[in-house]
């Protein structure tokens, strides 16, 4: 059915020009994926030492909490940043798609209760030395 | 309802690009800028946000199959380009605002006023039709003129076509004709002629195009890819590598934190 490089022409591309488009991503995604990759990193270590129940690791365990915070906030505001209008960012929470990895991770990861309670008292002064 | 879209018999075109202005004149799109490519007559050279019809012009160093012609070893090829309107749409699959709907016949439309340019869909269409507009933010491409049909109209580039090569219709009606058309074309002598696109069976990448082509020439020529596949088809080992990346960092912070222990 459809011809192979050993039929008709001496014809390969189109003017060598590229099939698929440029992504329009600016700097802000890939900085987010590392600024999100140690957040995560950070609350995952600030778990595992908070289940051991050691007291020794309760510095730890906050310090691994204020970077996850922080890093939500910062990848938030990167995220958003790099949209074409970042005005309607909240359309991006109003539905959930499985086969959209980006709708999956923006929807849980904006969404999730365990963290913005966190985030503000993290980000308050007053409760900076809480273990919230 | 009934599935409607296009089919592109490129034999038929003549490369007089009426069907781009029609295009933008009903959908009043703005220019792309009166650039030369400086590669052929084609100085539109791609789809994009404000172009949603593009007239691909190949010269080729071969003749047609069952013509020969005062030039010799020489034929023009023209294709009228198009959102290809997949049964299984790779930007829709990926738009995370539902900004991307698919309509009641059965084509694959963008809501303007949800879509909140995130780029996504542009790196997931396997074609690469569907691009960002710098001005407005926001993801644009062909609607097979939805407008139009809700009016029982034909999409204004099928309208303005002169030599019918843009067919716009019944879905099944389509293939129908289309599958005459290779036919008669073969008896012509024109054998290189196929269908691209036409039924999943053919593409199952993208499930089938709504909007399907008659070719005489490897997909690669007219920028075509030869196996599109909607790029969520593979999204299970996406998921299965971020679970297992997920695990691998939790033993790490396991670890990490039992070699502090005495």
């Amino acid at each position: 059915m459809i011809p192979t490089d050993s039929d008709t022409t001496a014809l390969a591309t189109y003017y060598d020009r590229p099939i698929l488009k440029q992504p329009v991503w600016i700097w802000t995604v890939p900085a987010y994926f590392y600024v999100g990759g140690v957040a995560g990193a950070a609350l995952v270590l600030g778990a595992v030492a908070q289940l051991t129940g050691d007291s020794e690791l309760r510095r730890l365990v906050r310090t691994c909490r204020s970077i996850g915070a922080a890093g939500h906030v910062i990848g938030s505001a990167l995220l958003i940043y790099d949209l074409g209008r970042p005005s309607r960012f909240f359309n991006m929470l109003r539905v959930f798609n499985v086969k959209s990895p980006l709708s999956s991770v923006s929807v849980r990861g904006f969404w999730q209760p365990e963290v913005w309670p966190r985030v503000s008292l993290r980000l308050l002064p007053s409760g900076s030395g809480s273990d919230a | 309802m009934k599935q409607r879209g296009f089919f592109t018999d490129t034999t038929l075109c003549i490369g007089c690009k009426a069907c781009e202005v029609a295009c933008k004149e009903w959908n009043q799109l703005p220019d792309d800028g009166f650039h030369f490519t400086g590669m052929s007559y084609d100085n539109t050279a791609e789809l994009g946000a404000s172009t949603w019809r593009h007239v691909a012009f190949i010269e080729r160093p071969v003749p047609l199959g069952g013509q020969e012609t005062g030039l010799g070893n020489f034929s023009w090829l023209f294709m009228s380009d198009v959102c290809k309107h997949c049964a299984r749409a790779g930007c829709l699959e990926s738009c995370p605002t539902g900004a991307i709907v698919r309509t009641e016949f059965d084509s694959v439309f963008v809501q303007p006023d949800v879509c909140n340019g995130c780029g996504y869909c542009v790196v997931s269409c396997p074609f690469g039709v569907i691009d960002r507009r710098v001005d407005d933010g926001v993801a644009w491409k062909c609607t097979l003129c939805y407008d139009r049909q809700k009016d029982d109209l034909e999409p204004a580039c099928a309208k303005a076509c002169p030599t019918d090569s843009i067919k716009f219709g019944d879905l099944l009606e389509l293939r129908l004709i289309a599958e005459q058309r290779v036919q008669d074309l073969h008896a012509r002598g024109v054998n290189e002629a196929y269908l691209y696109g036409a039924d999943p069976a053919s593409q199952p990448g993208t499930q089938g195009l709504n909007a399907f082509f008659l070719l005489v020439d490897k997909p690669e020529v007219y920028n075509l890819p030869r196996d599109p596949v909607a790029p969520a088809s593979r999204s299970e080992t996406g998921w299965s590598s971020l679970a297992m990346a997920g695990l691998g960092m939790v033993v790490a912070a396991i670890g990490a934190v039992w070699s502090t222990r005495r």
